[in-house]
């Protein structure tokens, strides 16, 4: 009983922050049908830019204000000057599932995990957000003020963009884009400004979710790639476009994750979510709330 | 899927993209394998190192997860290579540090070692070298007949010295911090508790598993009760769940060898609720981590100083890394190995002088049994074939919450023992 009430006490923050890093992913996915590997190398800039404002400010909310509209500037310009480019197609350059956009991820997440040792130093930062001190303790299990607010704003955040996506002009934009970019074009539908606008929106919720790591643990240039790499399980878990399916599959790699360390050893960590991802892959292939036609790309 | 555009037009357009990120991809890849380091250079000399050049070959960790410890390890040797090559050279030559991404597993540690050894013709390799890597390559570095310094060395490689070959150069040898720690514990820390439940916490690497498998017989043989063993990997994103396990086991005391982890895992452990006394070795806080932590009992095993304070050799140290360490952190224990590691070849090459070869830097470091290090670690680095790992004997830290001020504790511990 221990066991799994320690197990649970990693849950909801790790659930938070791959949530939080995966509905950016499938936000990309849906307006472009790119699958961004630089997901948490952008959140890691947009993280180091709060950090920093917060330094010469001195004050963490307008810091984090400033700090989320410099990751949304960063996150829309990464795509128009870098990828949006090297997806070619003028006329279609938000919706491309070329390889080389992909491969662009990749670079760009390891241009930015280059640069930002340089740029700002490899000493980690033992960084702290102003949040209540509470904490609530049952047996093994611990939550604490920052699990807490964490979870609420990645619920707020999900929520919000799921509705957005659904019922807002610009959701239904990035739908069209996504699925039907050239009858899209027609309806004047620019395509490029859509992806901008998912790919800045993605830089803002990888900051939220580079921010809440960096406050359980510490801010360090390597904080993007791992946490990068480590949420893919998540994202094939949901299904690459399911909002709601990133949130079940951020669940089930933070409790697959949490299960693993505590009751197998810590040398299962990385191992124990694909084991689960494939089992999982080979019962629903798409995820559980994947379309089958985004699988086959 | 739907696409808009020409497809005639547009087919070959994509696959050039595909080559130019493909490319791209390479070129980033490399830059950042070649990190703060000198490029080997095309027309490297052959040993002896000739054009008044030595050159030194670097084994690191340069990309993935555990980049850092390249980018710091090469910062703290070029810091002390400049700064030597600054006032003069070695022997009238400069000395030039040639670095390959050695990575963390044997496979790309060997081929690091064939690319440094046989291309630039390095006439000794230093660098990280981790255990894990290491293991694997103790044939190849037998056939390339180099002397190799390991920045993470494990006991089978140099207490006894596998081969003349093997010499540690950075950290206290893995299974001797273990014997360390304990022998500090009883004497300083578990005093007259004679069951002690013991935690035990190491990062994941052939070397600190080495680690806990002492301590687990040590906890044995003292009659202590192991209540809880928590294990990592570098990159690990969230430690609440095994801290909580690890406070759920109640333990008196937790012996600790950590990697760059250390940090967030204590401060899970604190979020915990976790109040025992940690033993730590010397990948644990660094002085300033320590202040932030503010952890009562918290000991940090160290064969360095701790670069903080105004002696003469910490500011030294700062100055160089500073002024030649190429952005290396300088309070990180692996930039501190990466200087002495540069200190002992470069009192290495004096010895051997201007015509140093390969077999006679190999035949010098043999006997050399004390290499003084200016107070920077605890006693001069020894070598014996007894003991080929550099560095026995180690003090302990503390932050002393009450005064707020790092303390270093008053005895010396040595492994092996004399």
């Amino acid at each position: 009983m221990l066991k799994l009430e320690a197990m649970l006490s990693g849950v909801p923050l790790l659930t938070a922050i791959y949530a939080l890093l995966t509905v950016g992913l499938v936000l990309v996915f849906r307006a472009t049908r790119v699958l961004n590997f630089s997901a948490g190398a952008l959140g890691l800039v947009g993280a180091y830019m709060t950090y920093e404002l917060q330094r010469g400010l001195n004050d963490f909310y307008p810091a984090l204000v400033l700090g989320l509209i410099c990751a949304f500037a960063f996150g829309g310009l990464a795509y128009r000057l870098i990828l949006a480019p090297i997806s070619g197609s003028r006329a279609n350059v938000g919706a491309s599932t070329d390889v080389g956009v992909l491969l662009g991820t990749i670079v760009l997440a390891s241009a930015i995990g280059a640069a930002v040792p340089f740029l700002a130093g490899s000493q980690p930062i033992n960084y702290s957000i102003p949040l209540p001190g509470w904490k609530w303790r049952a047996g093994a299990f611990n939550l604490n003020s920052l699990d807490v607010i964490a979870f609420a704003v990645m619920v707020v955040v999900v929520v919000l963009i799921g509705q957005g996506t659904m019922r807002l002009p610009l959701g239904l934009r990035m739908r069209a884009a996504a699925d039907r970019p050239r009858l899209a074009g027609y309806f004047s539908v620019n395509t490029t400004n859509i992806a901008m606008v998912s790919w800045a929106i993605a830089a803002v919720v990888g900051t939220l979710a580079v921010l809440a790591y960096a406050a359980s643990a510490e801010l360090d240039p390597s904080s993007g790639n791992n946490l990068g790499a480590a949420l893919f399980p998540a994202l094939l878990l949901g299904g690459l476009d399911s909002i709601i399916g990133c949130l079940i599959g951020a669940v089930l790699l933070a409790l697959v994750q949490s299960a693993a360390v505590v009751y197998l050893g810590g040398n299962w960590l990385s191992v124990a979510p694909y084991f689960f991802l494939l089992a999982v892959l080979i019962i629903r292939p798409h995820g559980f709330f994947g379309r089958g036609e985004f699988s086959r790309l | 899927m739907t696409r808009i555009g020409k497809p005639d037009r547009r087919q070959p357009r994509r696959s050039k993209r595909v080559v130019c990120v493909v490319g791209a991809l390479a070129g980033t890849l490399a830059v950042a394998a070649c990190g703060g380091g000198s490029s080997a250079g095309a027309g490297s000399s052959t040993s002896p190192s000739a054009g008044g050049v030595y050159h030194v070959g670097a084994s690191m960790i340069l990309s993935g997860p555990a980049a850092a410890y390249g980018a710091n390890m090469t910062g703290g040797m070029q810091a002390y290579f400049k700064y030597v090559n600054a006032h003069g050279g070695v022997n009238g030559k400069q000395i030039q540090l040639d670095t390959a991404d050695g990575g963390l597993v044997a496979s790309s540690t060997i081929q690091s070692l064939k690319t440094l050894v046989s291309q630039d013709h390095d006439i000794v390799v230093g660098g990280l070298l981790p255990s894990s890597g290491v293991q694997g390559a103790r044939s190849t570095i037998t056939a390339l007949k180099t002397t190799v310094l390991e920045g993470s060395p494990i006991g089978q490689d140099v207490n006894p010295q596998y081969s003349p070959l093997f010499y540690g150069g950075g950290g206290p040898i893995y299974p001797a911090d273990a014997y360390i720690q304990t022998n500090f514990a009883k004497a300083q820390v578990i005093k007259g508790n004679a069951h002690p439940r013991i935690g035990l916490i190491y990062e994941i690497s052939s070397a600190t598993v080495a680690y806990g498998n002492v301590i687990k017989k040590l906890a044995q043989q003292n009659g202590w009760d192991l209540v809880d063993t928590e294990s990592y990997q570098v990159g690990t994103t969230s430690f609440a769940s095994q801290a909580a396990k690890m406070a759920a086991a109640k333990p008196d005391y937790i012996f600790a060898s950590f990697d760059e982890s250390n940090f967030a895992f204590i401060k899970a452990l604190q979020a915990a609720g976790v109040k025992a006394p940690i033993i730590a070795n010397q990948g644990g806080p660094t002085a300033q981590q320590l202040q932030q932590l503010a952890y009562p009992g918290l000991y940090v095993e160290r064969a360095y100083v701790y670069p903080v304070g105004n002696s003469p050799v910490v500011k030294q140290y700062l100055a160089r890394v500073k002024q030649y360490g190429g952005g290396a952190d300088p309070t990180n224990h692996i930039t501190q190995y990466g200087y002495v590691q540069a200190q002992i070849i470069v009192a290495v090459l004096q010895k051997c002088g201007a015509d140093c070869t390969t077999d006679k830097f190999t035949s010098t470091i043999g006997g050399m049994h004390s290499i003084p290090t200016g107070g920077f670690t605890f006693a001069p680095v020894s070598y014996s074939k007894a003991d080929a790992g550099g560095f026995p004997t180690s003090a302990f830290y503390t932050w002393d919450t009450s005064t707020n001020k790092l303390v270093k504790l008053p005895n010396l511990y040595t492994w092996p023992q004399s």
